[in-house]
């Protein structure tokens, strides 16, 4: 019989390494679809030219007017918070793009999981975010410094994945409201200015004024750099523990904030007929 | 067996005020119903803004119905919605809903996996859709660069992924050459050959009289007419089309004309250079004269008498305009 394979109209049996395969997929195929660094001159320019010189220049200002900190303190707190273009940028931008692609109404008339569909666009933000960080300390290693001699390098991957994630999990709540706005970048750009701000990335968080540490606790990336430094200083398991497990519970909270969110979205559009506008 | 079965569907946007307040409140599908056989090709023709779409929508179960039930292969568009979505697919007319960035097979192995189709079986499938819709030379370009043929072409192939029982393809020939409109007809019918049950909307009335076996026409969010092609065309069997090709004709003249006591109905059609009037009369004896006598300064290319088709039942039954 002609066309046998579209037509057989049998049942699938799907198992559990190929429902794997579907996420791990999905993640490759919405990263490529819907991301807009993917050429290459812009992704370098934006990915690490202009990393680099965030690096250099609050390195600089640093040494210059604080001088009880290391050079290596600013390195590290840039290095990690330019991942927040990955996890913030990237993720909310894939997100966020379904809609103005017009294929978040395909991809909502299909039976995929919802929860598939939403974390596996963030994943490959995730290993993004990782390879900006460790070309941030390859570049203050070589330039500026920057000492791993110490290092528990087991130890500081996993604690910088543990700090993408978290991160990530805010830029898909800003994901989900660009689904229901447009000012995608607007929102993008405060969050990564608040967590440039906040989060203790060039400045010890004892320098803020009481009532705004409130803001820096309650952000991602905040106890996953004070944990990153200590590991490059030499500190074990049992100095960032405490630090890595409310890092990752805040990351796991901006996650179900913006699962809700997304699915909110979801039921109400189908109810108001809003699916394809703003 | 039916297929797909609408029963007094109704749909109603509401515009709320930044308070929450009703503004104002739009029917847009009103009270609807009809019923699709397993196996056929159903037409649902209508004007923009007519419901085709909210109604696709809704079946599609993308969109609530205000009131009213319908059910696809025995499922509840409500209650069902995760199992309906197994059973079917669907496609909207345009550009948008493909991924420009990947190739024609990306995009469709990534819906197999958002389908739960394992790899071996998709890229089996895929394979095959590719050679039915004629994009298995083109398939691994992005789309970016396809034209707006060879896109649809890819979104019938999406909607034939799932092996879907039903079918659902919103004006799937919109904006397409006559070329590419044609070829897309040809793999709409290999769907029926196929056993699948397929809504078509469209606003192309010698389309549907191809491809439909029943049709309801839908105006203002209401089905005004339904039955086979043929039935359809029994409204205007008693009438006669006179097309009258003219070059600048102003609206005067055409208000005139349409003033005529004999005139049923007017349409007029931009073609190149020249109109096309369309006269729907209820009797032929003795007109020309006046006919002519509105158009004495006009320059008039040809006249000719033509028996009603398909489109004139649709004009007929939805109100013909002047463009």
């Amino acid at each position: 019989m002609e066309y046998k394979n579209i037509f057989n109209n049998k049942e699938i049996k799907v198992s559990i390494i190929e429902r794997i395969a579907f996420f791990l997929r999905g993640a490759q195929y919405s990263y490529k679809a819907l991301f807009a660094w993917l050429v290459p001159q812009v992704y370098i320019l934006t990915k690490i030219v202009s990393p680099m010189f965030q690096i250099l220049f609050f390195t600089y200002l640093g040494r210059f007017y604080a001088r009880d900190l290391q050079s290596t303190y600013f390195v590290v707190g840039n290095a990690v918070q330019i991942s927040a273009l990955s996890s913030i940028y990237g993720i909310a931008m894939t997100i966020a793009s379904e809609r103005t692609e017009g294929t978040l109404i395909q991809l909502l008339g299909t039976p995929a999981s919802r929860i598939r569909i939403f974390i596996s666009r963030g994943l490959m933000h995730i290993l993004d975010g990782f390879f900006s960080i460790a070309i941030g300390f390859t570049f203050g290693f070589i330039f500026l410094g920057i000492n791993f001699e110490n290092t528990n390098f087991f130890l500081l991957i996993l604690t910088l994945f543990i700090t993408i994630f978290s991160t990530s999990g805010l830029g898909m709540v800003i994901g989900s409201m660009g689904l229901a706005m447009r000012e995608i970048n607007l929102l993008s750009n405060l969050a990564y200015s608040l967590l440039l701000v906040f989060c203790g990335i060039n400045y010890p968080l004892s320098r803020l004024p009481l009532i705004l540490r409130g803001i820096s606790y309650s952000l991602p990336l905040t106890r996953g750099v004070q944990a990153i430094r200590i590991i490059i200083g030499g500190g074990v398991f049992s100095d960032i523990s405490s630090l890595i497990l409310e890092e990752l519970c805040i990351g796991f909270l901006y996650l179900t904030i913006g699962f809700i969110f997304f699915r909110f979205l979801e039921i109400y559009s189908k109810k108001n007929g809003t699916l394809e506008m703003y | 067996m039916i297929a797909v079965d609408v029963d007094n569907l109704v749909r109603r946007y509401k515009k709320k005020n930044v308070f929450g307040k009703l503004k104002k409140e739009f029917t847009a599908v009103d009270n609807i119903s009809f019923q699709i056989e397993k196996g056929e090709l159903f037409g649902l023709l209508g004007p923009n803004g007519a419901g085709k779409t909210t109604t696709i929508k809704m079946l599609t179960t993308l969109l609530l119905p205000s009131e009213g039930s319908a059910n696809i292969m025995g499922y509840d568009i409500v209650k069902d919605s995760k199992k309906i979505r197994n059973i079917i697919n669907f496609t909207f007319g345009g550009d948008r809903g493909l991924y420009w960035r990947l190739t024609g097979r990306d995009n469709l192995r990534y819906f197999a996996d958002l389908y739960n189709i394992p790899r071996d079986i998709a890229d089996k499938r895929i394979n095959e859709i590719l050679k039915l819709i004629s994009m298995d030379k083109r398939a691994d370009e992005r789309v970016e660069n396809y034209s707006k043929g060879m896109k649809q072409r890819i979104h019938i192939g999406k909607a034939l992924i799932n092996d879907p029982k039903v079918i659902f393809l919103d004006e799937p020939t919109l904006g397409l050459d006559p070329v590419g409109a044609k070829d897309l007809r040809r793999i709409i019918r290999k769907l029926l050959e196929l056993e699948k049950t397929v809504l078509l909307t469209t606003h192309y009335m010698f389309e549907a009289d191809l491809l439909c076996k029943e049709i309801a026409v839908i105006k203002n969010g209401k089905i005004i007419a339904n039955g086979k092609p043929d039935d359809l065309k029994k409204l205007v069997d008693n009438e006669t089309v006179l097309e009258i090709e003219v070059f600048g004709i102003n609206q005067e003249r055409i208000n005139q004309i349409r003033k005529l006591d004999f005139v049923n109905n007017l349409m007029v059609k931009t073609v190149e250079q020249s109109q096309i009037i369309q006269l729907y009369l209820k009797e032929t004896e003795n007109i020309i004269n006046r006919i002519m006598d509105i158009l004495r300064d006009v320059e008039v290319k040809e006249i000719k008498n033509r028996k009603p088709t398909l489109e004139d039942a649709y004009i007929k039954l939805v109100g013909g305009n002047n463009e």
